[in-house]
């Protein structure tokens, strides 16, 4: 099986999946240039300006245009530089894309895809305006489908999916991750929504992550299982909505104790919705109040002394899962 | 003014019940008369007024359980106004429960908790979402489990190690279907604190038993030779338990760590030396304590034992009597015993118990056979505290002092 980086799976998607389907088309700030992070470089060689083009800088014209693409017939899968300026999108995202199947009393669909680099890295130090993550405010517009890759394999197989659904979907992708290597399967490879992904066996104890905090979540059970000689299972969701509510459910059932990872910060964030789920649907399988290692409630400086102190790390999440068992 | 303070008992207990006041207010009452009755552990003892002057004010009722060193009563001393004292109660008065602390029925059947079950989820009780619904699942109460996490919650594993232990007890006897005919009868309360005692002292600590013959010749006839003056002097003579306390407490002077306590992975070595001397009494076994044994002479040990004696019979206690303990001595001579294995008395580390006296052959220096005055010494003794080399060396000297009286002298 060949191995590739998150950013090498992403762009191979998108190449399989231009030449697969003649609507699919890219556009974005310096998508030719493949400029950031170069998920797009050398898709323009291939498809032709026509296919694979820059847009203005103008974040709601991107979005927007992609809205009213897709009513056309064309299926865009546009890029957004940073997650951050979604902000700039909300009325095309929130008020056309996702209502336009509901209002159009199911006669229009809006298949578009939004590409983002999510959240912190330690390399890249964007600062507060450059590092955010809100995948909570795109789970909580109904008709808005959020996809959470953590792995070369699931970003590429996500991506496929993502494109060839007929639903608004933001495709939430993490700077810290781009880098990361792993085995992709070679072929038609399409990783299906709302299917979470078990990464890691455990009875004792589970951590569901989103999806940039997967490695310090899986290098954290390794070292409680040294430690404390205790198990925990971890938990990949992949998508976030759709949620698989009922792998959740199972797992909190086998291990009584959890402790949810996420960057973003802890207010109204994805945990919170996760810990409610589990409260009204479990609450009689858990041993130990559910404990959210989040980032802080602060914007997140471009030092790195200031962004390790926001962004929760390996140690934070042993100590929450130690604590599951007082 | 004089506070007037419960003091603290014992270290065993936490609490004590106030039974009765033994002065109203306004009586007058001399520094070291009995002020009140407290019931604690195994018997009701009295509690002597730390001062001369006028009983102001009574601040925990009677049968009230009072937390040792808590203030529950005020004296007025000469030339103070009685009711002024009395009126600064007022302010300083704690609210003392009626309920006894905790006497947790260990024979108590499960099927007799399930109805209970249901209470479990009253307010009061933190316990995890998990925990309830396996105690649910058990028929465990909740409010008897008393095992918890650090942060104070009840989780799953508290709830099963509880259903675990209380599985492990047998049910009462009574509710078997098929069996001999017989009667309910009522155990005194110093009966079961007694038999719940040795349980606990016997699931905590590992014990194991070292023996030993002891020929008596020697203590026998320095016992004589001083019987006449002691009993001139207190008014009795000196039992063998007696000579065995004075013999125990300079072997112990000698090996400071018999005389301690495990607690919780240290030893707590206790610098006084208080031999408890097991005593039968018609409610059961009580264990009155000789104070600093190792610094009293035989005569006043005779004094102390004689005195200990007349208290248990009149059932005339003080608090100190039956507190502070740190080492017990057990004679079972007097029943005919050869020997017996005897229970430690927690939280000492050690027990001498001593049979009755036999007249054997020995077979003494140049192959001489003689018949000597034996008794059998058996010592209890908590293995977390001493290993067998330890234990076996206290023995030995304790014995050698026993067979050669004069090593008292040094």
């Amino acid at each position: 099986m060949p191995e590739m980086t998150y950013v090498e799976a992403l762009r191979e998607a998108l190449a399989e999946e231009m030449r697969r389907d003649d609507s699919v088309i890219v556009y974005g700030e310096d998508v030719k240039l493949g400029y950031a992070f170069g998920i797009t470089r050398g898709l323009v060689d291939e498809f032709g300006e026509e296919r694979s083009f820059d847009s203005p800088m103008s974040e709601a014209a991107i979005v927007a245009s992609a809205v009213g693409a897709s009513l056309g017939g064309l299926r865009p899968v546009v890029e957004i530089q940073f997650s951050d300026f979604l902000t700039l999108s909300m009325d095309a995202l929130v008020n056309q894309a996702a209502k336009v199947h509901f209002m159009s009393g199911g006669q229009l669909k809006a298949p578009i895809v939004v590409r983002a680099p999510f959240g912190a890295v330690g390399v890249f130090r964007g600062g507060p305006q450059h590092s955010q993550s809100f995948e909570s405010w795109f789970m909580h517009v109904p008709g808005l489908k959020v996809v959470t890759p953590s792995t070369p394999a699931d970003a590429k197989g996500l991506l496929k999916t993502a494109i060839r659904d007929d639903n608004p979907v933001v495709f939430c992708e993490y700077k810290s991750l781009y880098g990361s290597r792993g085995q992709v399967p070679e072929g038609e490879h399409l990783v299906p929504f709302g299917k979470a992904a078990i990464r890691r066996q455990g009875t004792d104890a589970m951590i569901v992550a989103t999806a940039p905090m997967m490695p310090k979540a899986l290098a954290a059970a390794e070292t409680i299982a040294k430690d404390g000689g205790w198990e925990v299972l971890v938990l990949d969701l992949r998508t976030l909505a759709p949620l698989d509510k009922d792998c959740l459910l199972t797992c909190v059932k086998q291990t009584h104790r959890v402790l949810i990872a996420e960057e973003d910060c802890k207010t109204a964030g994805v945990g919170s919705e996760l810990a409610a789920i589990i409260a009204e649907e479990a609450i009689e399988y858990l041993d130990a109040p559910i404990v959210r290692v989040a980032g802080l409630d602060a914007p997140i400086g471009a030092t790195a002394a200031l962004e390790e102190f926001v962004v929760p790390d390996e140690k934070r999440i042993v100590g929450g899962v130690r604590s599951l068992f007082t | 003014m004089i506070e007037i303070i419960l003091p603290a008992l014992t270290w065993t207990m936490k609490e004590a019940r106030v039974t009765r006041w033994l002065k109203s207010p306004g009586e007058q009452i001399e520094k070291g008369q009995p002020l009140i009755e407290v019931e604690m552990d195994k018997a009701v003892v009295e509690v002597e007024s730390p001062g001369t002057g006028t009983l102001a004010a009574i601040m925990a009722e009677e049968n009230t359980v009072v937390p040792f060193l808590a203030l529950i009563g005020l004296l007025a001393t000469e030339g103070e106004d009685v009711k002024a004292v009395a009126a600064t109660a007022a302010g300083r008065q704690t609210a003392f429960a009626t309920g006894i602390a905790k006497e947790a029925p260990a024979e108590e059947a499960l099927s007799a908790v399930q109805a209970t079950a249901a209470a479990a989820s009253a307010d009061g009780i933190r316990a995890t979402p998990l925990a309830k619904k396996l105690a649910r699942e058990l028929g465990v109460n909740l409010a008897e489990v008393t095992d918890h996490g650090p942060s104070g919650r009840i989780r799953e594993t508290d709830v099963n190690a509880h259903f675990l232990k209380a599985k492990a007890a047998t049910p009462p006897v009574s509710a078997r279907p098929l069996g001999p005919s017989g009667e309910l009868v009522e155990i005194s309360r110093v009966k079961r604190l007694t038999g719940e005692r040795m349980r606990q002292s016997l699931d905590v600590a590992p014990h194991f038993w070292l023996h030993r013959d002891l020929d008596i010749t020697e203590l026998q006839n320095v016992r004589a030779r001083l019987a006449p003056r002691i009993e001139s002097a207190v008014g009795s003579r000196p039992s063998l338990t007696g000579m065995l306390v004075k013999v125990v407490g300079a072997a112990l002077r000698r090996h400071p760590h018999v005389n301690a306590s495990f607690d919780n992975e240290r030893l707590l070595v206790w610098s006084d030396v208080n031999i408890g001397v097991a005593m039968a009494t018609s409610d059961g076994l009580i264990v009155p304590v000789v104070h600093h044994a190792d610094r009293k002479s035989i005569e006043e040990i005779t004094r102390d034992l004689a005195e200990l004696r007349r208290r248990s019979k009149d059932k005339d206690f003080r608090a100190q009597d039956l507190s502070g303990g740190t080492f017990t001595i057990s004679n079972l001579g007097m029943f005919g015993i050869d020997w017996v294995d005897s229970i430690i008395n927690p939280p000492e580390a050690a027990l001498l118990s001593a049979g009755r006296m036999v007249r054997k052959p020995v077979v003494l220096q140049g192959d001489i056979i003689e018949i000597r005055p034996m008794v059998h010494l058996c010592l209890a003794i908590d293995h977390r505290v001493l290993d067998g080399a330890d234990g076996s060396r206290f023995l030995q000297d304790l014995v050698e002092i026993a067979e050669n009286p004069v090593f008292l002298l040094l």
